[in-house]
């Protein structure tokens, strides 16, 4: 190892530095995380802490890791309190990388929302900083540490301006401001309040800009072949480095006029880190211009910025790079956990109210379940695809909703079918009107609206219009939840045999459930057969499945009943047959051969029927559509025989609970109950049967 | 042979391998002999003295079970508290614990404690599956 004077020792330790308090009010977004603050202090790069980190490839990481380290330091370890340090080498160069960002879904799906100036009201973010950030010289020749940066301080406390510009109290006149398309580059000359970790819209589209601050800043400048140079280093960017995203560049001179910040530096605002040359981080962007409207650009609706800070050792080339990132979310099936303001995992149980809630002291931050979806990017995973897609392109059969909107109602149909003229297409009707039936549960997802027509003929209604309904082009599969089955107990009561769980869904009834679903969130998607009114429901225990249940939803209209309209439709049939080979009229048919065509009649139902559509209906065959609608969990426990929920502290200090596991005995471990010790020692063996026997019956220690 | 020993006054339980001693006193006593050091009698001067725990003699912990007191001489009756003689052999050593006051896994079953046969239903409501029906014809 390196002698250490040669290296700088930098150091992230939350308990040296004031913390930055932020909280952050969002609604429609239903959590926030932030990182974020660092500086250099008494030689020591100090982290404020209270905020997690996160890695470029967006692994959440302990707060006290810096995000990404670069260059040649190398960790150290330090033995005060939680403190990470990495150490630079002299004359070399490293970077420290933070990202702040606003997280929800662990960057697995893309958010529901996606910003644009439509609806980044719906983002309303107010975020405080109230600490300074400062950054120092690592070594100052007068012995103290000078700062190179000075105080930053923003406040997102305001909705956007007319041009979408977030104000802040700080005002810095940002003096120029260009960005480049994916297509063009074109300099936008403009003069815009902005300010240090910055929202704002711009022609529709989003940037979040993190200025450069530094009274040694070096300067840079951008040629028309879009490099970037920055000195001292030679270094050069290159769009293709952020192909996936259109950045943002900024350049010019913050005027402060003498009055910004705690020591009224001046403030320079300069390049972006992705700017130096051999200094690769994975996500090479200074903001990223969401023009999607369905995803963000990197697919899980992260917009982000990071934080660059660059050492240097004993020259006088000593950089601080700053800029601030945000990742919008919906809180979807992951939920951070979060303690003491840190994101401290993500847990998938969604029923419970939201720690945003306990963290901020607010309510409704609850999140929306969204059960796995198959086929669909909503859900956690996706699952086989039943065939329940099933339209009217799956088959000869084009099923045609009635009875909504600008279509056509029961009665209409009814009444229609009335007007038929049976002596025409009486003998089509009854052979191509195959079903009628009422879809408790049917979830269209494509229809079009056009004429009912039966074999060519248009149903009518008494003005001798043409009735519309809705030809079903598809029908969808329908999610729902029954909430989180929250343990009681909090022990062995809260399962079997002790505890009993049924749930109910509508048009399937009743069913157990599974003990280790105690404390998942139970959610569910029907799937409805169009053709025979069916469903099928399976259930999700936090994404498992745990059942699939069937039912009936559907119940068959009678628009001729089997009993007599069955067979006069037969009779009315064998009557047409029975004109159509003698020539005969329909007021004197031939009995015989009228029964004949009844048993013609009768093969040509059956023949219907075996394709599994109904010819004719019935009502209340075998649908639940009378039941409830309510999906229902019902969760059966036995009562405390002690009043209280949970089992008594003098019960455990007398019995103690069951353990089963091997244990140092330590002084305060309480009531023990080991079966059989295995105890050493120069006790005489009287003395060590007493001690088994009383460890049989249980020692307290 | 006359040793000292320290009795006191404690009032853990019986099963604690570590006890609180109050009160403590030192006493020259004597061993009565026969002497079984599991339950030894030692001798003293004197009436009755207010205490339950004897320790220094044998380099064990004694509850004083009795005392006896004939002619200005106190017997004092004793019963080895194993466990707290040898908490030392106890303490640090790794067991496989079957029930615990502190490290209990209470999701494991425990049929020790009691439960009630009648019971408590709660219902717990989900999403309204569906509100508005569909009628629906088939035709070819």
């Amino acid at each position: 190892m390196a002698n250490t004077d040669s290296f700088i020792n930098v150091v992230i330790n939350s308990e040296t530095v004031d913390k930055i308090g932020l909280s952050a009010a969002l609604t429609d977004i239903t959590d926030i995380q932030t990182a974020g603050f660092c500086g250099m202090y008494n030689n020591q790069f100090v982290n404020g802490g209270n905020y997690d980190t996160l890695l470029p490839d967006q692994q959440v990481v302990n707060r006290k890791t810096p995000l990404q380290w670069s260059g040649p330091g190398f960790p150290i370890t330090l033995s005060a309190g939680n403190a990470a340090g990495y150490n630079f080498p002299d004359g070399q160069y490293g970077s420290i990388v933070w990202l702040y960002y606003i997280d929800g879904d662990n960057g697995n799906h893309a958010p529901d929302y996606c910003i644009t100036q439509d609806n980044i009201n719906k983002f309303k973010l107010v975020t405080e900083w109230d600490a300074p950030h400062y950054v120092y010289y690592p070594e100052d020749p007068g012995g103290s540490q000078a700062p190179m940066s000075g105080y930053m301080y923003d406040t997102w406390n305001a909705t956007p301006t007319a041009n979408g510009v977030w104000s802040s109290q700080w005002g810095i006149n940002f003096k120029r401001l260009e960005y480049w398309t994916d297509n063009e580059k074109t300099a936008y000359t403009a003069i815009y309040d902005i300010y240090p970790y910055q929202m704002y819209v711009y022609d529709g589209k989003i940037y979040l800009l993190g200025l450069l601050y530094g009274s040694a800043v070096p300067t840079f400048s951008r040629s028309d072949s879009q490099t970037i140079n920055f000195s001292p280093y030679n270094g050069s960017f290159d769009k293709s480095d952020v192909t996936a995203y259109t950045v943002a560049f900024i350049e010019g001179t913050f005027d402060n006029g003498g009055a910004i910040g705690q020591n009224n530096l001046p403030f320079t605002i300069s390049s972006y880190p992705h700017l130096f040359a051999g200094y690769t981080h994975n996500k090479k962007y200074i903001g990223i211009v969401q023009t999607n409207s369905s995803s963000l650009p990197n697919g899980d609706g992260r917009l982000m910025l990071e934080s660059y800070y660059l050492f240097h050792n004993r020259d006088d080339v000593y950089k601080f790079i700053a800029n601030a990132g945000l990742k919008f979310y919906t809180d979807k099936l992951y939920k951070p956990v979060i303690s003491n303001k840190i994101v401290i995992g993500y847990t998938d149980n969604m029923g419970v109210a939201s720690d945003l809630d306990t963290w901020q002291g607010t309510t409704n931050h609850n999140v929306n379940v969204v059960p796995p979806h198959p086929g669909g990017d909503t859900g956690d995973f996706e699952t086989d695809m039943p065939l329940a897609y099933i339209g009217s392109t799956a088959g000869m059969v084009d099923f045609i909703r009635i009875n909504e909107q600008n279509t056509a109602s029961a009665d209409d149909i009814s009444e229609a079918l009335s007007r038929f003229d049976i002596t025409t297409i009486g003998k089509d009707l009854l052979r191509n009107f195959v079903a009628f039936k009422c879809y408790a549960v049917l979830n269209i997802t494509d229809s079009v609206v056009r004429d009912i027509k039966v074999s060519g003929h248009a149903l009518k209604d008494e003005s001798d219009n043409a009735l519309q309904g809705e030809y079903i082009g598809g029908v969808s599969p329908v999610d729902f939840s029954a909430g989180r089955i929250e343990p009681l107990y909090n022990d062995f009561r809260d399962y079997a045999p002790y505890t009993h769980i049924q749930m109910y869904v509508p048009f399937c009834g009743w069913f157990d459930l599974p003990s280790w679903c105690m404390g998942k969130e139970i959610t569910g998607t029907m799937f409805t057969d169009l053709y025979n009114g069916t469903v099928k429901a399976v259930i999700y225990a936090s994404r498992t499945v745990v059942a699939e249940v069937g039912g009936c939803c559907a119940f068959d209209i009678p628009f001729a009943a089997e009993s007599t309209g069955m067979k006069a439709g037969a009779v009315i049939s064998s009557a047409l047959n029975t004109v159509a080979m003698t020539g005969a009229t329909i007021a004197a048919p031939n009995v015989a051969t009228g029964i004949a065509a009844v048993s013609s009649a009768a093969n040509f139902i059956s023949a219907a029927n075996a394709n599994g559509t109904t010819l004719k209906g019935v009502m209340g065959d075998g649908s639940n559509t009378n039941g409830l609608l309510h999906v229902y969990l019902k969760i059966t426990r036995p009562n405390s025989p002690t009043g209280g929920k949970s089992i008594p502290d003098k019960y455990k200090h007398e019995y103690g609970i069951p353990c089963y596991k091997e244990l140092t005995l330590t002084e305060g471990d309480g009531f023990t109950q080991i079966m059989d010790a295995n105890i050493e020692g120069t006790m005489t063996d009287r003395e060590k049967q007493m001690i088994i026997d009383g460890f049989r019956h249980g020692l307290i220690l | 042979m006359s040793i000292t020993v320290k009795t006191g006054k404690t009032t853990a339980d019986y099963y604690a391998v570590t006890k609180t001693v109050t009160n403590e006193a030192s006493h020259t006593v004597s061993i009565v002999y026969p002497c079984d050091i599991l339950n030894p009698t030692f001798s003293m001067k004197g009436g009755y003295i207010d205490a339950n725990y004897l320790t220094g003699a044998f380099g064990r912990k004694y509850w004083i079970t009795n005392q006896t007191i004939d002619k200005g001489i106190n017997y004092l009756h004793c019963t080895v508290d194993a466990w707290s003689s040898w908490s030392g052999d106890i303490y640090g050593k790794n067991q496989f614990v079957t029930r615990s006051e502190k490290h209990g896994n209470p999701n494991i079953n425990d049929t020790n404690f009691p439960s009630t046969a009648n019971t408590a239903t709660q219902m717990q409501q989900g999403t309204l599956l569906t509100q508005h029906a569909s009628y629906v014809i088939g035709v070819i």
